[in-house]
């Protein structure tokens, strides 16, 4: 981790560094007055003090590591040059201790991981103590204060004094530091209580009265004191744990101090080293252990979360899956956010008019609701406002603001009014983030808890992110359907309008067509009768012909505007069928009826069988539809030639065939020849829909239509049926869930 | 002689249908619901040919009106809307042509009745 705390950027106030100074001075004063007369410490404290003040201040407080470390060595040692070497030494070592941490070990967090800890011993206790030593023992020496044979003992003495202290003072001062505040349950009080007397008891075990049954140095005793710290880091935490041993250390130093205890060695060095060694391997030990404990609590912790967030957001989904309404589905999320996510939830949407428009709004107090509608229906935010929904919605960014304090809501507040009423709302935590799909905004979600509940952290707002990520994709899938609804809607209107103005001037020409006929074929025949060779029947044929292609084409423009229309709805979804109980037979005739016209316009002789009744239930007038489309598709392609038209039944199912003579059909269109807008040649006249029609129109009552070709020789239809067919209504509105 | 009502408010359409139904039958006009119920008071018909949107009393204001008078006679739905088998089938007709359509079937269906 190279992440430095951000307490350890901060420039160190002055206030800061004199008190650093003074407590420098002071425990070390201390440590002279109450500890062991001699020179160096078995735990000197100001090592500790300095080292873990520099990992919370900063590497640029040590100017006070200085002074305080100056102060004491020219009081304790009344040497100036002593004690300027000594207190460079201390100083170089408390700042590469705390440079070390900040950037290599996470700064004030390094407890929290176990790599981060041993970086911690290593290089802030280990390294940095023994440039210290060094330095201090060479101005001893340079000075005279130690012999050039004794400076190796020196060293270490002084070296591990450090160290211990680094590992024991400066552990508690730099967690106490970082979170100072302390809850308490009844249970976590109960457990401190039996905790500390365990401690004392194993404190009196080890440095109290010896027990008679064997020499006091014969017992490990100092080992009781590791289950007392494997409880402490296991249910206590590093903190904790990290005080306890601060209390270990003194019952240690003060045993040892007043002889009693298993660190009494031949010597006074000796004794120090043992209490030394004893203290930093116990600190090391817990402190790591500690890390361990809290890294796999925090796995946990965040697993658990993990599971949480997954659940919620599963119901989440279901609950934006479950309704086309988007804008109940909102109200519903927004229940769903509180109290999961926060003591209020607020939606708001962007009107097409840039405005915002609250469609959601759930508070974990329901009376509260009222209130909060209040405020923004009186004081409705600003929308150029830098802050808000308005600016979410304007930069696409979340606004998180994880501590409201009071001058917030004074810049945020227009009238005194205003202020008291944003005050009432006793905001802990904000958390807005913008709803978008499809990179547009379609609004924001506001979260905000109340003081004494959580701060949003930045998981809450990956969550919250995520959240309206899906209410958007919601919003924005309610809003696409409504406009294809819309869309739907229009089409029918126009299908309706465009049918009906259509077909009825198309009858009237048509009707026109057959009027014209009529009076001509009726002229016609008076003509033909008079014996009056002025009459001219000749030319009255004539211009009977002309009309004929007039009839030809009315009727063609009739197949063509029906024809488009059918696709238009085949497109839409909307072919519905209207069976009726009925003889096939006489749906066949019935669409060959329609096609006497052009049949006899090209006088093609046609034939149709079906010997016996076929009884059954269909949609008469689509069915009379595929007859005449086979039937002009026959005629259009058979070349004249007679066309055979057979109707049976064979069980549940009926076969209609309707057979040409003509050339077939060219291989390469066998395959496409149902589809839309496909024509067997270019010249042919029509839009291509007839056989695509036919197919629809057969396979919406459940039939199949297909082709035996036979190039050179002509071509059969043959469509096979169900006997019974449903009414059926294929629409294309989409039920809503 | 069949006696022949055709309702329907577009005057090219009726003026046709009545000179070429009026060769083979005596064909009369109504432009809609009410001047046909004003024919159907005082005349008798055997076929009614009739359109189902027209202003004032529609096609289907029609229906429903000559079966609170009980007057009884054989009506052939003729209209441009694309759903009407399925609105013949609500009003209980069970004869109709979509529009456009060819006189032949007219003639053809107005003798069946």
């Amino acid at each position: 981790m190279t992440v430095a705390s951000p307490v350890a950027r901060r420039r160190p106030s002055l206030g800061a560094m004199l008190a650093l100074a003074a407590a420098y001075v002071l425990t070390a004063q201390l440590a002279r007055v109450a500890g062991p007369p001699s020179t160096p410490q078995p735990l000197w404290v100001p090592t500790g003090i300095a080292t873990g003040a520099l990992v919370m201040l900063g590497v640029d407080a040590w100017p006070a590591v200085m002074l305080g470390s100056l102060v004491a060595n020219l009081i304790g040692a009344g040497s100036i040059p002593l004690a300027l070497g000594i207190s460079i030494g201390n100083t170089i070592a408390a700042a590469f201790a705390a440079a070390v941490v900040i950037r290599t070990a996470s700064g004030a967090d390094v407890f929290d991981r176990a790599s981060d800890v041993l970086r911690w011993i290593v290089y802030g206790g280990a390294v940095a103590n023994a440039i210290s030593a060094t330095v201090a023992v060479i101005t001893r020496l340079l000075v005279g204060r130690i012999a050039w044979g004794g400076w190796t003992q020196d060293w270490i003495v002084w070296w591990m004094g450090n160290v211990a202290s680094t590992l024991v003072v400066a552990t508690p001062i730099i967690l106490w530091w970082r979170r100072p505040q302390v809850r308490w349950s009844t249970v976590k009080l109960l457990e401190g209580i039996i905790f500390g007397a365990a401690l004392l008891l194993v404190a009196e075990a080890v440095f109290g009265v010896p027990l008679p049954t064997m020499p006091a140095e014969r017992y490990p005793r100092a080992f009781l004191f590791f289950p007392i710290m494997a409880w402490a880091a296991f249910r206590l935490g590093a903190r904790a744990a990290s005080t306890v041993m601060l209390v270990i250390a003194f019952f240690a130093v003060w045993g040892t101090i007043t002889s009693h205890g298993p660190f009494i060695g031949s010597d006074t060095v000796e004794s120090l080293l043992l209490v030394q060694s004893f203290l930093a391997t116990v600190a090391a030990t817990t402190m790591v252990l500690s890390a361990a404990v809290h890294e796999s609590q925090r796995a946990r912790r965040a697993s658990s979360h993990g599971e949480e967030r997954a659940r919620f957001l599963t119901d989440a989904s279901a609950t934006l899956s479950a309704s086309l309404d988007y804008e109940t589905t909102m109200s519903t999320l927004a229940s769903l956010a509180v109290p999961r996510l926060g003591d209020w939830c607020s939606i708001q949407l962007l009107d097409e008019d840039g405005s915002l428009r609250q469609i959601a709004l759930a508070h974990v107090r329901p009376d509260r609701v009222a209130a909060i509608q209040e405020l923004s229906d009186r004081w409705p935010p600003d929308p150029h406002s830098p802050q808000g929904a308005h600016q979410v919605i304007r930069t696409g960014e979340t606004i998180m603001v994880p501590d409201v304090t009071d001058q917030m809501l004074e810049q945020a507040s227009q009238t005194p009014e205003h202020l008291a009423f944003l005050r009432s709302l006793a905001l802990q935590s904000i958390l807005i983030v913008p709803l978008r799909a499809r990179d547009r905004i379609l609004g924001a979600m506001t979260l905000a808890t109340m003081r004494g509940s959580t701060t949003y952290s930045s998981t809450d707002r990956e969550m919250a992110e995520e959240l309206g990520r899906r209410a958007a994709i919601a919003v924005d899938n309610a809003r696409l359907f409504a406009q294809a609804q819309e869309a739907i809607r229009a089409r029918e209107d126009f299908l309706a309008i465009a049918s009906h103005e259509l077909r009825t001037p198309v009858t009237s020409l048509r009707l026109q067509v057959q009027i014209v006929e009529r009076a001509l074929g009726e002229e016609l025949a008076r003509a033909r009768a008079a014996t009056d060779p002025a009459v001219g029947a000749d030319g009255l044929e004539r211009v009977l012909g002309l009309t004929g292609v007039l009839g030809d084409d009315s009727r063609r423009l009739v197949r063509l505007v029906a024809g488009l229309l059918d696709v238009t709805r085949i497109a839409s979804g909307r072919l519905d069928l209207q069976p009726d109980d009925l003889d096939f037979r006489d749906i066949v005739r019935s669409g060959i009826d329609s096609m006497r016209p052009e049949l006899s316009a090209r006088h093609v002789a046609l034939t149709f069988r079906a010997p016996l009744p076929i009884p059954g239930r269909w949609d008469r007038l689509r069915l009379e539809q595929v007859v005449a489309n086979l039937l002009s598709n026959a005629i259009k392609y058979g070349e004249g030639k007679p066309i055979l038209v057979q109707a049976s039944g064979e069980g549940d199912r009926v076969i209609l065939t309707v057979e040409d003579q003509g050339q077939g059909v060219a291989p390469d269109f066998v395959g496409r020849m149902f589809d839309r807008f496909e024509r067997g040649s270019t010249g042919t006249q029509g839009l291509g829909l007839g056989l695509y029609i036919t197919r629809q129109i057969v396979e919406s009552h459940g039939g199949t239509v297909e082709v035996e070709n036979r190039p050179g020789a002509g071509a059969t239809f043959i469509v096979r049926l169900p006997r019974i067919v449903e009414p059926r209504r294929t629409s294309s509105e989409v039920t809503p869930k | 002689m069949k006696r022949i009502l055709i309702v329907d408010d577009d005057a090219r359409i009726v003026d046709r249908l009545a000179m070429l139904l009026g060769t083979k039958y005596e064909a009369l006009v109504a432009s809609n619901g009410f001047d046909a119920l004003r024919f159907l008071d005082d005349q008798s018909f055997d076929v009614i040919l009739l359109d189902l949107r027209m202003p004032g009393l529609d096609g289907a204001g029609l229906v429903q009106e000559l079966q609170n008078r009980r007057i009884h006679v054989p009506i052939i739905l003729i209209s441009a809307n694309p759903n009407l088998p399925a609105q013949a089938k609500s009003l209980g007709i069970s004869h109709y042509l979509s529009k456009p359509f060819d006189i032949e079937r007219l003639e053809a269906m107005v003798e069946t009745l």
